[in-house]
């Protein structure tokens, strides 16, 4: 009777919850994410960007026949101009170009209210989401290759981010770019480290997705903490399943 | 008319001592072979709806909006599982009548759970909680024998609480169909229930003095 009381006690259960610790699936997910806020989105950015000062450039005739641009640009001030793009994925932004062009070096561009939706369907790797910044960004041009990173908000400094995109040495067809990112993420409680390791090859396919090759890395910790609670290495090889390393 | 008054009037003078010293008779009869005024019970019920559905948190879910997954998501303080008592309560009740009875019932039901850390997957701290109820019963016995007695009941009343950051009030409302006693002086109980306090069972032991 009284293992029957107990038993009955027991029975009495609020919820289902079950302790579960931290598993390979969300670190994976995780993975992805920072992958495609970090390397992916900032792609997009300079992709955009590069494209737009070729635009710039053009003289006004030559304009009209750009499908991407012309007629699609908006003027919201001196040297303020909001573009887009639908043909992978989407992404908008607003840009000043201070009144130069990118490609001179003179001057970086600035980049804000960055809107951008990634879309991953290749190497195995299926992620499709919309990213918002409220960051500012700032795209220059350093002897052929594009930096891109965060502008540090003096008061809030959450995120950081560098990526330097430029064209491989020896790559004759000038199609295959070589990407080096790194980028730091803090909540209240934890943060994370992400880079590349050392660099990823990036190329377009002929189905207009990307290609990659190289290894993108990230640890975590707590907040304040120097102990590595996890990491996770999304190892990306042509041809080839994403393979993701992870430490736990 | 008239005459049809008189011989009613005739009939209920005639019967009606009779009626009543056979009601007297019962009670008296009753109380010959359950000389006991007062009892107390001690008993368990189970299971406290209301108290599982206000202390429920909501249903933890693996979906994140689209993929996006935050650090936060991955390794804050996650909950395990919650647990009840049931309801533990003492009564105390008084035969007015061979058909009625008065109780006075006070139970309390313990909760208590833990919230553990994903990353080394230990119990990082503890909680508990507790819910007070009280609850005045009118019951009805139909069945009274020497060693037996079967009764139904109805109750209303009022429980309070809380649970982790959590705090309710809410009324207890009991309806037993059927509850069966069995024993004299001391006896054992146990009745069927549905209400807001507990639906499913309450059993226990008593004493009447």
């Amino acid at each position: 009777m009284y293992i029957a009381a107990v038993l009955c006690i027991c029975s009495c259960k609020i919820s289902d919850y079950e302790m579960r610790p931290v598993s390979h699936s969300e670190l994976e997910r995780y993975g992805c994410r920072l992958f495609a806020e970090n390397v992916c989105a900032p792609l997009c950015l300079i992709e955009l960007v590069y494209a737009f000062d070729e635009y710039m450039l053009l003289p006004d005739e030559e304009k009209e026949k750009n499908e991407m641009f012309y007629d699609k640009v908006s003027i919201v001030g001196d040297n303020v101009y909001s573009i887009s793009d639908g043909r992978n994925g989407y992404i908008q932004c607003i840009v000043n170009t201070h009144g130069f062009s990118l490609s001179s070096g003179e001057m970086a561009w600035e980049i804000s209210d960055l809107q951008v939706r990634v879309d991953v369907q290749s190497q195995g790797m299926s992620f499709d989401s919309y990213f918002s910044y409220t960051e500012r960004f700032a795209v220059r041009s350093l002897g052929g290759s594009l930096e891109l990173c965060i502008i540090k908000d003096e008061i809030e400094e959450r995120n950081t981010l560098a990526v330097v995109l430029g064209l491989e040495e020896g790559n004759e067809n000038g199609n295959q770019l070589l990407l080096v990112a790194s980028g730091s993420e803090r909540t209240a409680g934890f943060r994370s480290v992400s880079a590349t390791e050392p660099s990823l090859r990036v190329r377009r396919s002929s189905s207009g997705g990307w290609i990659f090759d190289g290894v993108f890395r990230y640890r975590t910790y707590r907040a304040g903490d120097e102990k590595m609670l996890d990491e996770c290495s999304i190892i990306f090889k042509p041809g080839y399943l994403t393979k993701f390393e992870i430490s736990r | 008319m008239k005459r049809i008054f008189l011989i009613c009037l005739y009939l209920v003078c005639v019967f009606s001592p009779c009626m009543t010293a056979d009601a007297q008779t019962r009670e008296d009869r009753f109380r010959e072979k359950f000389p006991y005024k007062y009892e107390f019970r001690v008993g368990w019920a189970g299971y406290p709806v209301v108290d599982g559905l206000s202390y429920r948190d909501r249903v933890e879910c693996d979906w994140y909006y689209g993929n996006f997954i935050a650090l936060d998501d991955i390794y804050a303080q996650r909950r395990g599982p919650s647990y009840m008592t049931g309801i533990i309560s003492g009564e105390f009740s008084i035969h007015f009548k061979r058909w009625f009875t008065l109780s006075f019932s006070a139970g309390f039901n313990g909760l208590w759970g833990s919230m553990y850390d994903p990353v080394d997957n230990c119990v990082s701290e503890r909680y508990g909680g507790l819910v007070f109820t009280f609850l005045p019963e009118a019951r009805f016995n139909w069945i009274n024998t020497r060693f037996v007695r079967m009764y139904s009941s109805v109750g209303l009343g009022i429980a309070a609480g809380g649970f982790i950051d959590e705090f309710h009030v809410y009324p207890a409302f009991q309806i037993a169909p059927v509850g069966i006693a069995l024993g004299r002086r001391t006896f054992f109980f146990a009745e069927s229930a549905i209400g807001s306090s507990w639906m499913g069972g309450k059993t226990g032991l008593g004493y009447r003095f």
